[in-house]
């Protein structure tokens, strides 16, 4: 049996189970393929048509994310007519949104009216956010594709950025589809979809409304899997600009207890964005609205620094020890007055297990009573 | 008996009168240094001076017309020698050898027709260009080879010269006795000057790269082990190859010939093998520097592009300062980069190369707030290389709606326009010229034209019936006074100081004998997306127009580096044809600061800046394959990565290794060392 299951890539002779991908079989044996649609853990859909690649025999280049691998079959991954089909994509592509980065090559008099009408459109005002950090970007610089073969579309959509968090720029999405498909089948919130048909084509969520009418829930796997500007954090709006890559430091979330590794983006002592890191149990990626999005608090002005006890309508700053006296006190006297059973204790997941076990333990063993509870809860 | 004596003894005597009588009356002065000169040099007339012989050579010499170290073939001790008897000093030049240009011999290349006649090249190639089917394929049948006047030559077992290094004067006799100009003479600076001509034999991959690697060359050298010799043929066009090696978009892999039967050669990893083994090493590969020539060049941008034409400004001789106003050197290599791509101690250790090499480093200087054109023309620079980079680099740097000024009356109409909308700027100059920009081109020049400038300009390279506004729109213009211009393009401009005063138009329709159009300018809107690469000279006296001169100021004109082999056709703001410029990748921001580098020096040595005549570019026709005959299938060496777990726990972690020596070798030895149309035909393994 194995002797059939056996195909070229490159010339090279390689062996395939049934059922996988000519991309599976090239990718496990270090033949690569470039891709841009394809997300890893979803079905693919063959969008975007980058990782064709030449079959012997076959009419047209074949979308190896999504064709089977068959016995017998030989494919070409570099051969000219590959790159020729893949640079004429990257260059429909270029050519659909406004992407207002160094691979745009309008001619001489289509380039300024082209930024003006770019940088003119509501939340331009820099060059696109994503720069530097852009698959369609990385591919023409690539494959030298040219910006200035196919007229640039018209822009059909507004930006939305009315929502919290997330920007919805239309004018630089290449419907992909790597959101839905992110949204749908790997956190499967089913809050966005392809809308309309043909060139009105457009990612929609709830019948068309904006984000925040929608069910989407903010967790920002989208924002993971876009490969270009058109899904940014708000915050990455006010980051603008070619700096030194921001330090990615790796740790472990701290808002519940599952424990999803991320990398927090530190710029000048500062984190300044949160990702999940790929390829990593348990979250594989995924996070959800408060590992990713909240973690402005931790250079909050209005943080406590120091104990604070409130004297008639202010607070007045104190030190640790007069602080916890005055709790322990207070604490006693209830007790005293009115049982253990009237006090109460809700804890952090914010800290650590231990600190938690501590905090039952004096619930329970100090206080006596079982009134204790946690916050991940809510 | 004795009559006979006496008879042929007085003849003998009376010839012998007359003469010394002769030799009196006829006497010719003959300098003695010329004859001494002559004695010294070699005497083998060939002629690699230039003059008629060595005598010829040592009158030129003695009455100064030609240098002592004109002798080529001589060498250093000939020139001590000369120069001694002259009680002069010597100026000490570049050495120069004789490369042969064809790999594949008689054996190897295809043929159209068995020759079988007279035994010289001259003689063979009267018959429809000899017996090869490749136009500059060698002969083989040795007139170089009898031709050279110091033996360096001969004949290898492929019928092809073999130039004994030792032995070869570089005097150039080789290269004028070939009829096909296949036999050529090479020199550090020849080969950074050098851009790949149809003349000429070229691989695919050579041709493809926008920095003109000689790349079937390193890889050879890398096969045989020899790895610091293929560091330093690629430091021959690249000086940045352990970045290169890395973050390259390797054009040169896509037309590799082996693309047709199964995968390209691994031309870039085996660029970054070769370079890591100099950088771990610690010992760089030491690049040669011509005899220094007392010129100073000022190179503005310490990005890829600037560094690149400042290290070989400085590998010519010259004296070059790379100005960048960050605090440090490296542009968009350092800004536009993930680090688990190119890591910063690879991208210091090559930028630091170009400082060992001798080029000095200034950060920190702002052109138009530290110093401007103007001010460093008057330091005395002898040119100021302008490499600003694109537009997105220059939005990164600023915040918006600021215009910026860098060069001398120069501004970028995106700029303007935004500004001006904004209300933060007013019109700009009085003589304003208008280059490309569509419908905002015709609103800044409206703008211009309200606010009473007096004369306002719009420049198009197409015709009239092609522009991108109609017959109505353009007759309002006119009537509104704007002065348009069609098949034009801007080709120069000149100033003083940091004033732009004139530009220089030229008609496209008659490119090369149009009378060239002078206007009176002070200021230059463009609609590229790039500030436009630029050499400004100082403007010698006697020019197209006479600039007043003011105590104190420099004027000055610009000259335009030629376009790179990526260019469809000659391109830029101030090229005829579309202003797209190859600078997307780093290794065209490369092949344009060697470009720029190459102008300057053809500039000061007198030369045409144009570039070499049949140069390849994107839409020459080349001789080349379509299908290859049978060759072995090799696959391709996988580039080593780092293992998953090592990965995930470091996200700077490169994400690809470097081969290991045998992975290299392997890899290496699947090159099929193309020629125009010859290659290696393999036949059973590769290994």
């Amino acid at each position: 049996m194995e002797t059939e299951n056996t195909m070229t890539i490159n010339g090279i002779e390689v062996g395939f189970t049934p059922g996988e991908t000519i991309l599976e079989v090239a990718r496990r044996n270090d033949i690569h393929i470039p891709t841009l649609c394809y997300l890893k853990g979803a079905s693919p859909t063959g969008a975007c048509r980058v990782c064709v690649v030449e079959v012997k025999g076959a009419r047209n280049l074949v979308a190896s994310c999504a064709a089977p691998a068959a016995p017998g079959m030989e494919v070409l991954t570099e051969s000219p007519k590959v790159v020729r089909g893949r640079r004429l994509n990257i260059e429909l592509l270029l050519a659909s949104g406004q992407h207002n980065c160094l691979v745009k090559e309008a001619g001489l008099d289509d380039w300024t009216d082209f930024q003006l009408e770019a940088l003119e459109s509501e939340g331009h005002k820099d060059i696109c956010p994503a720069y530097g950090d852009c698959r369609l970007q990385d591919l023409a610089i690539l494959y030298r594709a040219r910006s200035d073969r196919f007229p640039t579309a018209e822009v059909r959509y507004p930006v939305e950025n009315i929502n919290p968090l997330i920007v919805r720029d239309f004018s630089r999405c290449i419907l992909c589809g790597r959101c839905v498909q992110a949204c749908n089948e790997i956190q499967v919130n089913n809050a966005i979809s392809f809308g309309y048909r043909g060139k009105e084509s457009k990612i929609v969520a709830k019948g068309d409304q904006p984000l925040k009418e929608s069910d989407c829930v903010f967790c920002g796997e989208c924002v993971q899997a876009c490969p270009v500007g058109a899904l940014v954090p708000l915050s990455d709006l006010e980051q603008c600009g070619l700096r030194e890559e921001a330090e990615k430091i790796r740790t472990t979330c701290s808002y519940c207890g599952v424990g999803c590794q991320i990398f927090l983006h530190v710029r000048d002592g500062r984190v300044i964005k949160a990702t999940g890191v790929e390829d990593v149990g348990p979250n594989y990626g995924s996070l959800c609205v408060k590992g990713r999005f909240g973690n402005d608090f931790i250079h909050d002005e209005g943080r406590l620094t120091k104990p604070l006890i409130r004297e008639g309508d202010g607070f007045r700053e104190a030190g640790w020890d007069e602080a916890l006296d005055l709790v322990a006190g207070k604490l006693g006297a209830l007790r005293q007055e009115s049982g253990a059973d009237a006090l109460g204790v809700l804890s952090s997941a914010r800290i650590t297990n231990e600190e938690n076990y501590l905090a039952q333990k004096f619930t329970r063993a100090v206080l006596g009573t079982n009134s204790v509870d946690h916050c991940a809860r809510l | 008996m004795l009559e006979a004596l006496l008879a042929i003894g007085g003849l003998g005597l009376v010839a012998g009168l007359g003469l010394a009588v002769a030799s009196r009356v006829f006497y010719v002065y003959v300098d003695p240094k010329i004859v001494a000169v002559e004695e010294a040099l070699p005497g083998a007339n060939c002629g690699g001076c230039g003059y008629p012989g060595c005598s010829g050579a040592a009158g030129a010499i003695v009455r100064g017309a030609a240098e002592p170290n004109v002798c080529v073939a001589g060498g250093s001790s000939v020139h001590t020698a000369i120069a001694g008897l002259l009680g002069v000093e010597i100026k000490e030049r570049e050495p120069e050898i004789a490369r042969p240009g064809c790999t594949y011999g008689l054996d190897s290349a295809d043929l159209k027709y068995e020759y079988d006649g007279f035994r010289g090249c001259g003689g063979a190639v009267l018959l429809d260009g000899g017996a090869k089917v490749c136009p500059v394929g060698c002969l083989g049948l040795g007139t170089c080879v009898r031709a050279c006047p110091f033996g360096a030559l001969s004949m290898g077992p492929d019928n092809l010269p073999v130039v004994d290094e030792e032995l070869c004067t570089g005097c150039g006799t080789c290269e004028r006795v070939c009829p096909k100009h296949i036999i050529t003479l090479s020199s550090s600076t020849r080969r950074a000057l050098r851009e790949y001509t149809t003349d000429q034999c070229s691989a695919p991959c050579q041709r493809a790269c926008p920095a003109g690697i000689n790349v079937p060359e390193y890889i050879r050298c890398i096969g045989e082990g020899d790895y610091r010799e293929a560091v330093r043929i690629i430091k021959e066009t690249n000086p940045f190859p352990s970045v290169c090696g890395r973050i390259c978009v390797h054009p040169c892999e896509y037309e590799c010939r082996r693309n047709l039967v199964d995968q390209g050669v691994a031309i870039n990893p085996l660029k970054r093998f070769a370079s890591d083994r100099e950088r771990l090493s610690g010992e760089r590969v030491p690049a040669y520097r011509a005899p220094e020539t007392g010129r100073r060049i000022a190179v503005i941008g310490g990005g890829a592009e600037g560094l690149t034409a400042s290290y070989f400004l400085n590998r010519m001789g010259h004296e070059s300062v790379v100005y960048e106003g960050s605090s440090r050197m490296g542009g968009l290599l350092r800004y536009g980069l993930p680090r688990n791509r190119l890591p910063s101690d690879v991208l210091d250790w090559d930028i630091e190369g170009v400082r060992e090499a001798g080029v000095a480093f200034e950060t920190g200087q702002r052109l138009g707030r530290d110093m401007t054109v103007g001010s460093l023309l008057e330091e005395g620079y002898d040119a100021v290389l302008v490499a600003l980079g694109g537009w997105d680099t220059q939005m990164s740097q600023r915040t918006p709606g600021e215009v910026l000024k860098p060069l001398p009356g120069v501004y970028l109409l995106l700029d303007f326009l935004l500004a001006f909308r904004e209300g933060k700027q007013r019109v700009l100059g009085k003589r304003v010229v208008i280059l490309g920009g569509g419908s905002a081109a015709l609103e800044a020049a409206r703008i211009h034209i309200r606010e009473d400038a007096r004369e306002v300009h719009m420049v198009f390279r197409v015709p009239r019936s092609r522009a991108p506004f109609s017959e109505e729109v353009l007759e309002d213009a006119e009537e509104q006074g704007i002065q348009l211009h069609f098949e034009t393009a801007v080709t120069r401009m000149m100033g003083r100081d940091d004033e732009l005063t004139h530009l220089e138009l030229t008609r496209l329709d008659a490119l090369h004998d149009a009378p060239r159009e002078i206007l009176a300018a002070d200021t230059f809107l463009t609609g590229s997306g790039r500030f436009p690469e630029l050499v400004y000279v100082p403007q010698a006296g006697g020019g197209d127009v006479e600039i007043e001169s003011r105590r104190g100021t420099v004027s000055w004109e610009t000259l335009v580096p030629y376009a790179g082999p990526c260019a469809t056709e000659a391109t830029g703001v101030f090229r005829p044809g579309e202003a797209n410029a190859d600078y997307r990748a780093v290794v065209e921001a490369m092949g344009s600061g060697r470009r720029a580098s190459a102008t300057i020096q053809r500039y000061l040595s007198g030369e045409s800046v144009e570039g070499p005549e049949h140069m390849i570019r994107a839409n020459t026709r080349v001789l080349s394959l379509a299908e290859l005959e049978p060759v072995s299938m090799a696959p391709r060496e996988p580039v080593p990565v780092p293992p998953e777990e090592e990965l995930r726990a470091d996200p700077f972690l490169e994400v690809e290794s470097t081969y290991d020596e045998d992975q290299a070798r392997r890899e290496a030895k699947r090159c099929l060392q193309c020629g125009l149309i010859c290659y290696r035909r393999t036949e059973g393994p590769v290994h």
